[in-house]
């Protein structure tokens, strides 16, 4: 894509989120919008303003960022285990890939009791919550990804001599990076989602712990904070993390422009 | 000769190999009592009409698939799974596009543990040969067809195999650059003198190339008949003795195919 219609399409982006955020103002302004019910972003703006000076809020981020890398940390590593050990033993493939895909599809939050009765009300129940939350999509798509790996590229490193864990490290895991790439991606959206749902329900927990003062003080410009919040840390994941390594692996493929 | 018929020099022997394949019509055997030697340093051509099974012979001498009958012997001893003695230049799309030309081609070296000072001499000076070495640190995709097939055939050579396997290595290229690489090929040969079998589907390409020419009947694949092509080199694309020893590999490859044809298409 020319770099001239990337910035064409940056700049319509951003006219548009601008408009529809400068609507919403006047509207509110206006007093045409319920003003408890749907404060004016000027209103949410001044709560963040106010909150990002106290020490409370930060430790509450903080937390909840810690437990997400703490969960997405281990999901991963098992995922990634998972996905390959269905690959390398056929039994498994055969016994446990259904079930996998099952738990995959499976409500994270049904976890929930499960933890806090395992754990008690803790961190390791939120993180346990958040691993079975993402750890069966990363494991399903990492093995998709490995049996998709074009068997060429397999019957060419077999006639340089390459087999056993080399054969695994230098041919079948890079060719498959883009689409566990893909896994760990739709696992992270997973593990993020399942942390703020398995805050809230146990409560007393980071940016959980936050929507429920909002949501008791009646505060629904606190509670549109901590959304402003939420929605910050999956963009900048989403852009800054996935979005720079996808680039980086599509421009070394050659995957420009195809999709 | 010894009573198999092969000589001490010959570096690869094929007796009597078979290999049938299950599909969902029934049992098809593909290729039967295949026999035939390649000698130390020789470049030897194999046609045959599509679905012959060239590429099936081929895979059994790489060790990507197993025999059903008969044996292969690489310096007489049978084979046994793929290695880097048998290097396979495939048609199209397997070289590794996470990997820059000179890790493509430095791979096999690298599986091998050769030390990271002389893996990079070897790959450099294969490089060269194959006029790539402007283009060590490009990634697949920002090649060329040819320039790509030219990787492949630098990554064999990098392993100084026994005997170099090429799977109709240009057929998803334009006549111009194959040609090209067709004298290409000829000139590393004649410069390294490796052993060479070459699976081609143009009977001039095998006779310009090759010493020997071993065209394989259709249904079951097995040999023909081979020719020997005493010509001196470099050899003339237009020299009439040339186009006599084609037009004659040609006829006994069109009564191959018309036997194809009937198969396929008749009742
Ligand atoms: N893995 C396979 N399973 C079933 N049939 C196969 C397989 N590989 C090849 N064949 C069949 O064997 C015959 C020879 O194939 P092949 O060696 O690819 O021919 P060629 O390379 O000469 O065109 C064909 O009829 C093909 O359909
Ligand atoms: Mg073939």
């Amino acid at each position: 894509m020319p770099k001239n219609s990337v910035h064409n399409r940056l700049l319509f982006q951003s006219l548009f989120y601008v408009s529809a955020l400068g609507l919403w103002q006047v509207l509110a302004f206006a007093g045409l919008l319920p003003e408890k019910l749907l404060p004016a972003p000027s209103r949410i703006l001044g709560t963040l303003a106010f909150n990002a000076g106290l020490k409370s809020f930060w430790m509450a981020i903080g937390s909840s960022l810690m437990r997400i890398a703490a969960g997405y940390s281990i999901s991963v590593a098992a995922g990634l285990a998972m996905g390959f050990a269905l690959y390398r033993f056929r039994a498994l493939q055969e016994t446990l890939s259904s079930l996998f895909l099952a738990l995959q599809a499976f409500p994270s939050i049904c976890w929930v009791p499960v933890a806090l009765l395992w754990f008690g009300v803790n961190d390791a129940a939120v993180i346990f919550v958040v691993v079975f939350g993402s750890v069966f999509a990363i494991a399903v798509a990492t093995n998709q990804a490995i049996r998709n790996v074009p068997p060429i590229y397999l019957r060419a490193a077999a006639t340089m001599g390459s087999r056993g864990w080399h054969l695994y490290r230098e041919i079948i895991f890079p060719a498959a990076v883009p689409n566990i790439l893909y896994g760990l991606k739709l696992g992270w959206s997973y593990a993020w989602r399942t942390l703020i749902g398995s805050e809230i329900i146990i409560a007393g927990f980071g940016l959980g712990r936050l929507f429920q003062e909002g949501q008791k003080a009646g505060d629904m410009s606190l509670v549109f904070a901590v959304n402003v919040i939420v929605l910050a840390v999956s963009l900048l994941v989403d852009f800054g993390v996935f979005g720079r390594i996808e680039r980086e692996i599509r421009h070394r493929w050659g995957l420009e422009g195809s999709g | 000769m010894n009573p198999a018929g092969s000589t001490s020099s010959s570096v690869l022997a094929l007796r009597d190999v078979s290999k049938n394949f299950s599909t969902r019509r029934g049992e098809l055997n593909a290729v039967t009592d295949i026999r035939f030697d390649v000698r130390e340093g020789e470049f030897v051509c194999v046609v045959g009409p599509s679905g012959c099974g060239k590429s099936t012979v081929l895979n059994l001498i790489a060790g990507l698939d197993r025999p059903d009958g008969g044996s292969i012997l690489l310096d007489g001893r049978p084979v046994d799974g793929p290695g880097p003695d048998r290097v396979v230049v495939f048609q199209e799309g397997a070289l590794f596009p996470w990997m820059t030309v000179s890790e493509n081609v430095g791979y096999g070296l690298k599986v091998q543990k050769v030390p990271a000072e002389e893996l990079d001499q070897r790959v450099e000076k294969v490089l060269r040969l194959v006029h790539l070495d402007r283009f060590a640190s490009s990634y697949i995709h920002e090649l060329s067809g040819g320039m790509r097939q030219r990787v492949a055939i630098a990554r064999g050579l990098v392993l100084q195999p026994r005997i170099l396997l090429m799977d109709e290595p240009f057929n998803a290229l334009d006549t111009q650059t194959r040609d090209l690489l067709i004298e290409e090929l000829r000139a590393i040969h004649s410069e390294i003198r490796n052993t060479v079998l070459f699976v081609t589907h143009n009977v001039r390409e095998a006779v310009y190339l090759a010493d020997r020419v071993i065209l394989i009947s259709f249904r079951p694949g097995s040999v023909r008949n081979i020719f020997k092509i005493a010509l001196p080199r470099p050899r003339d694309p237009d020299n009439p003795e040339l186009e006599a020893i084609v037009r004659g590999i040609v006829g006994e490859l069109h009564e191959e195919v018309e036997k194809a044809v009937a198969k396929e298409f008749g009742p």
